[in-house]
């Protein structure tokens, strides 16, 4: 509970990593689940993806790195 | 078969099939997000849009029938009351669901519910069906075998190889097409000339019917019907659902190939507002029995999702086991 994690999904059949392209929301700003949190890409296809939680957000990997799909990259305070 | 005219079904079974379509509907959106936030990993196929179909045949099999089903089976699960945590777990890959989370979302069985096999191959389940409907032909018992898959699966050979021993021997047995237009990526015009895969139920000299996919009454009036014609001794029936699938083939498919108009159109007759607009003006359900059930399936996903979160995987060491009958001859 109150840390939810931020992991970079598989977003299709196919894919095994992901490039962070960048962050929606910034460090220590505030989401809602379901709003565009950061933007990846796979194969030249990029995606905006969603929030898993609502909550303050904090990043913990850098952008323009690519990381195997499931690797965390930041975390949601949830405050509860 | 002949369609006739006939009276809804029950209100309790009417109640039933809302309830079975909007767990179905909650499942099928937890997957989603669940998969595309990256809160979990799996591979999954949405059923979205095609659930009246799978919901009148769970109200219309007996717990003692069978049902064979595909990859895009998650509904047709619910329906036959395989427990979410079972299907959740195997689509996560855990070590508490049935088959050990070795079985993956396209290969999901649950004997006790009476699903005795999905499978990825297209068409592949339909002779398996056969077998089982054989078997419950050659034991005399009263039961009857479902077998689902997509208006696809009927252009191979399994499905004409299938159908054809299902007549020879008169089985038990029941084909529902769920016609969602669409076999993966190409539309039905561009893989057959056949107008409506029920025809193709009359090579076989068997009854095939189509009916409104997307209404529960109606086919739940054509799927028991076919299923007690079944137990009666009298044989196969195909049944051809028309529906329509709202989200992609798998998740990751960005349905380019499906024309706006389409999709919207579909959309505006999404079968679960449908239905249950229909259920409160027939005064078959209040608004807030209506409301108490669409609370529950969300609570009830909700915490299946959370028991196979916290569910730990398989142990690296387990990997090869209940894979093989005999895992010394394995390859490697
Ligand atoms: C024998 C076989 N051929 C091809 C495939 C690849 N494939 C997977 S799903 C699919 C589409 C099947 O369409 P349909 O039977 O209409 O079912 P739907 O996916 O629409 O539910 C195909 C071609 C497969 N899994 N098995
Ligand atoms: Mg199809």
């Amino acid at each position: 509970m109150g840390a939810f994690p931020i992991r970079i999904p598989k977003v299709s059949l196919a894919i095994h990593e992901a490039t962070l392209l960048g962050h929606i929301v910034e460090e220590g700003g505030k989401v809602n689940e379901g709003d565009p949190l950061f933007r990846i890409e796979t194969e030249k296809v990029e995606t905006e993806v969603a929030s898993p939680a609502s909550g303050v957000v904090h990043w913990t990997a850098a952008v323009d790195e690519t990381y195997p799909v499931g690797t965390q990259i930041g975390v949601i305070d949830t405050g509860d | 078969m002949e369609m006739r005219p006939s009276s809804p079904p029950p209100a309790a079974v009417r109640r039933r099939m809302y309830e079975l379509m909007t767990l179905m509907k909650a499942a099928d959106d937890r997957m989603t997000k669940g998969i595309t936030t990256g809160e979990f990993i799996a591979v999954y196929f949405p059923h979205r849009g095609q659930e009246a179909t799978a919901a009148a045949l769970g109200a219309a099999l007996r717990p003692t029938d069978q049902l064979v089903t595909t990859y895009r089976g998650v509904h047709d699960h619910i329906g036959k009351g395989v427990p979410l945590v079972d299907l959740f777990a195997e689509i996560l890959g855990k070590d508490i669901a049935p088959g050990r989370g070795k079985a993956g979302t396209m290969h999901i069985a649950s004997p006790q519910a009476g699903v005795m096999l999905s499978t990825g191959i297209v068409g592949a389940g339909i002779p398996v069906a056969v077998g089982l409907a054989l078997a419950a032909q050659l034991e005399k018992a009263d039961r009857v075998v479902a077998v689902t898959f997509g208006d696809g699966a009927t252009n191979t050979g399994a499905f004409h190889e299938a159908a054809n021993m299902a007549a020879v021997w008169n089985l038990p047995l029941v084909l529902v097409c769920q016609n969602n237009l669409y076999g993966e990526k190409t539309p039905i015009g561009m893989t057959m000339k056949t107008k409506q895969i029920a025809d193709r139920a009359r090579a076989y000299e068997f009854p095939g019917v189509r009916v409104n996919g997307n209404d529960p009454d109606e086919a739940y009036a054509t799927l028991s019907e076919a299923i007690e014609r079944a137990r009666a001794g009298e044989g196969p029936t195909l049944v051809e659902c028309m529906t329509f699938r709202f989200r992609g083939h798998s998740i990751g498919d960005d349905m380019v190939y499906i024309p706006k108009e389409q999709l919207a159109d579909a959309e505006a007759k999404d079968p679960i507002p449908t239905y249950r607009a229909r259920l409160l003006s027939s005064g078959v359900c209040t608004e807030e029995e209506l409301s108490s059930i669409e609370a529950t399936a969300l609570n009830t996903v909700e915490e299946a999702v959370k028991t196979v979160v916290d569910a730990p995987l398989p142990s690296p060491e387990s990997l090869m086991a209940h894979v093989y009958a005999n895992p010394d001859k394995a390859p490697v």
